[in-house]
This record gives C-alpha cells, structure tokens and sequence, in this order.
C-alpha cells in the first residue's frame, strides 16, 4: 500500500488548484473601483479648485479695476457715467461706460443682462418724470413749466432715502445731515458703490462683489480747510 | 504531464504582447500626465510671480502723483518704463515727494527693474523680474497691433497712461524641459492718488 501511493503522482489538493473564487474576483474589482473612482474625483475636484480660484482672481482684479477706472474721473462725473441711464452720460447719451461690463475669460449667466458678467450699483432709484409737460401725477415728478401732456422719461436718481443695507442705506450723501428725497446726482460728497461680477462656471453660478463709498478727498487750490 | 506544463508558447507570447501593449499606453499617458503638470505648475509658479509683480508695480504708481509720470503715452503709444515720485506726506502744509524712481523693462536682459536716482550719487537699482517676455503675448515685431489691445509691437511690460490712470500690462515666459514655451500674461489699471 506504501510503495504503491509513492509510485503514484500526488495530485493538489482541489483547493490548492482552485485560483480565485467569483467572490473574490468581484470584491477585488469592487475595491478596485472605488480606489479609481476615488482618485479620479480627487483628480477633478482638484482640477475644479484651480479653476475656481482663477476665476475669482479674474473676478476680483476686474472689479478692483473698474473701481480704479472710476477713480480716474471727476468725482460728480462718476455716477452719471456709471449708472443705470445712457441719457445722462458725460460727453452725451450713451457715452459713457455704463453700469454693465464684460470680464474677459468669465462666461456670463443666461439670464444676465446684455450678456454682461459685471454690474455698478449704486443708491439710485428709476423715478418717471414729465419732461415739457404741464405738471405731473401718480408718482411722477414733473420738469419743466409748460402746459401740455410732455413726455414721460425714466430717469435714475441718486437718493439719500434708497434702501440698501450693503451701501449702507439710506445715509447722507451731500453733507447737509439730512436724508431727503431729492435728486443728489449733482452735489454728492459721498457715493456708495457696489461692483458685482456674476458667472457660471462647472461648479454653478458664482458671484464676487466689492462694495465701497468713494469720496472726493481733493482741497480746491487756495481754500483752507 | 498535462497537470505540469503551465502556459504554452502562445499564451505566453500574446500574454507579452498585451503587457508590452499596456506598457507602451502606460508610458505615454504618464508621460503626456507628467508634461501637462510640469506645464501646469510652471503656469501657475509664472501667474503668481506676475500677479506679485503686477502688485508691487501698481502699489508704487498708485502713490505717485500723475504730474510726476514720465513718459505720459497715451493708445496706440505705450512706454516699457515709467518715472515717477510718490508722495511721502506733507510738511508745512505743502506735500514732501520722494527721489525719482523708475520701474522699467531692461531689453537686453528680459529684467524688470525698479530704481531710484539712476545716473546720479545715491543710485540705488533693484531687479524684480527676470522672467519677462521680449514681447507681449501674442505680439510680432511688425508694426500692427497682433493681439488686440490697441498697441503695436509692445514689450513684455507695457505701461499705457490715460489721463491719472496707468494701465500695466506685462507677460512673463519659462521653457519646459522640450523647450515648449509658456507665457502668461496679466494686466491691470491703478490710478495716483496724489
């Protein structure tokens, strides 16, 4: 019986020959799976990130740049030019820049204005005056003496009485200590300004703003203060 | 015998040929993966060495007086350097200016400089920059304006005035190790205070 199991070849075990079970052929390719999905989110999260912090660069340098555009002008031209109504730009209608701009590399969103990322805002409220006509009504401010129906126009007034808690409103824009209804397009010291950039990009809709008062610092030659 | 034999020539052969196959699509999207981080980090090391250098440019104009500039171009011109003098408070009710400084763009040596009293006792020169391109992105020598920014032929560091308002533009470049260049290019506008 001995000497006959020597001359015999010995097979393996069954087990030994078996290699890898369904089982364990499936859990190692599960994990194997999420250690690549896992790494392939890092990869474009990461990818993300980047993007994300170029954008905001772009957003912040643009909005400090169109603050430092406004700085280059006359103080009291600042809001004509940058507000909502082509009509009372320095230089004539619509010469101005306007309260809408592009930012080069940032991609708008659908809804946005004009297809425009960035916005000027500032403490104005759209008001209907009578311009040429004979008195106003309902709301409406009348310009102008004559009799007649005149025409209604929108017009973009600075108002010390606009609500707007990020400008800090309402305030005193002129000096005088009073927050009243007029018209300060022409006699401001103070101007609030908001610039808010809005685009989209993978992660969604994004937005960065600046929000600060411009003031005019300048002593006329040959003045004391 | 057949239990002992293990895999034959032809299993071997394409089993070879599959992990030569892998390894050749392996070692190419490593090294595409390599080249586009080497490209990427080299981008992102030049945006931030501009975005600091941009900075420190616009923070010194930023102070100065736009009478002290010189020179004063205005589109299409624009000037590779500018001289100027910032404001270092007032004294007896009239305003005390510094020593003339400059901020330039060496042609020779792709530098950008900042200086204060060149060519006289006190000179003091620093570098700031040495990565700077011949020419702005996307410009040729040729007398027309290539990339759209209103100016001809600009150099690597472009200064263009508008009445108190400085608008800096400037592109810095870096080889990768095949020699593919890499430039970026940043731009910005400050306007003296003083």
């Amino acid at each position: 019986m001995r000497s006959k199991d020597l001359r015999r070849p010995q097979k393996p075990p069954a087990r030994a020959r078996a290699g890898l079970t369904i089982v364990e052929v499936i859990v190692a390719l599960s994990v194997l799976v999420v250690a690549a999905t896992i790494f392939c989110q890092t990869l474009l999260s990461t990818a993300r990130v980047r993007q994300l912090n170029r954008d905001n660069a772009l957003a912040a340098d643009a909005a400090r740049v169109v603050l430092e555009r406004m700085r280059n002008r006359t103080f009291l031209e600042i809001y004509k030019a940058y507000n909502e109504d082509p009509k009372d730009d320095p230089g004539g209608n619509g010469k101005g820049p306007g309260h809408l701009f592009d930012v080069a590399g940032l991609q708008p969103l659908d809804d946005a204005p004009q297809g425009k990322v960035g916005r000027v805002t500032f403490p104005s409220l759209a008001v209907q005056v009578t311009v040429g006509g004979g008195g106003g009504s309902g709301g409406k401010m009348s310009l102008g003496g004559g009799a007649g129906a005149g025409t209604v126009v929108t017009e973009w007034h600075l108002r010390e009485d606009a609500t707007d808690e990020g400008l800090g409103m309402p305030r005193d824009l002129n000096g005088n200590n009073l927050v009243d209804t007029a018209n300060h397009s022409s006699d401001y010291l103070v101007l609030p300004v908001r610039v808010r950039i809005e685009w989209k990009n993978g992660a969604g809709a994004r937005r960065f703003e600046i929000v600060t008062q411009l003031g005019d610092f300048r002593v006329d030659e040959g003045v004391v203060p | 015998m057949s239990a002992r034999a293990g895999f034959t020539v032809v299993e071997v052969v394409i089993a070879m040929a599959l992990v030569g196959l892998v390894l050749t699509k392996l070692t190419l999207v490593m090294d595409e993966a390599r080249r586009a981080h080497q490209e990427e980090s080299i981008s992102m090391a030049l945006d931030d060495q501009a975005m600091e250098l941009l900075d420190k440019i616009a923070f010194a104009i930023v102070g100065s007086s736009a009478e002290s500039l010189d020179p004063t171009p205005m589109a299409p011109f624009y000037s590779g350097t500018i001289h100027y003098q910032i404001s270092l408070g007032v004294e007896d009710g009239k305003p005390v200016w510094s020593e003339p400084e400059v901020i330039g763009l060496s042609e020779d040596s792709g530098q950008v400089y900042w200086g204060q009293n060149v060519g006289q006792a006190g000179e003091r020169i620093v570098v700031w920059a040495n990565t700077v391109s011949e020419m702005l992105e996307d410009e040729l020598l040729n007398g027309v304006d290539d990339n759209g920014n209103d100016l001809a032929d600009e150099l690597g560091l472009a200064f263009v005035l508008d009445e108190k308002a400085v608008t800096i533009r400037l592109s810095l470049e870096r080889e990768r190790d095949d020699g593919h260049k890499i430039q970026v290019t940043k731009e910005t506008t400050v306007t003296c205070r003083n």
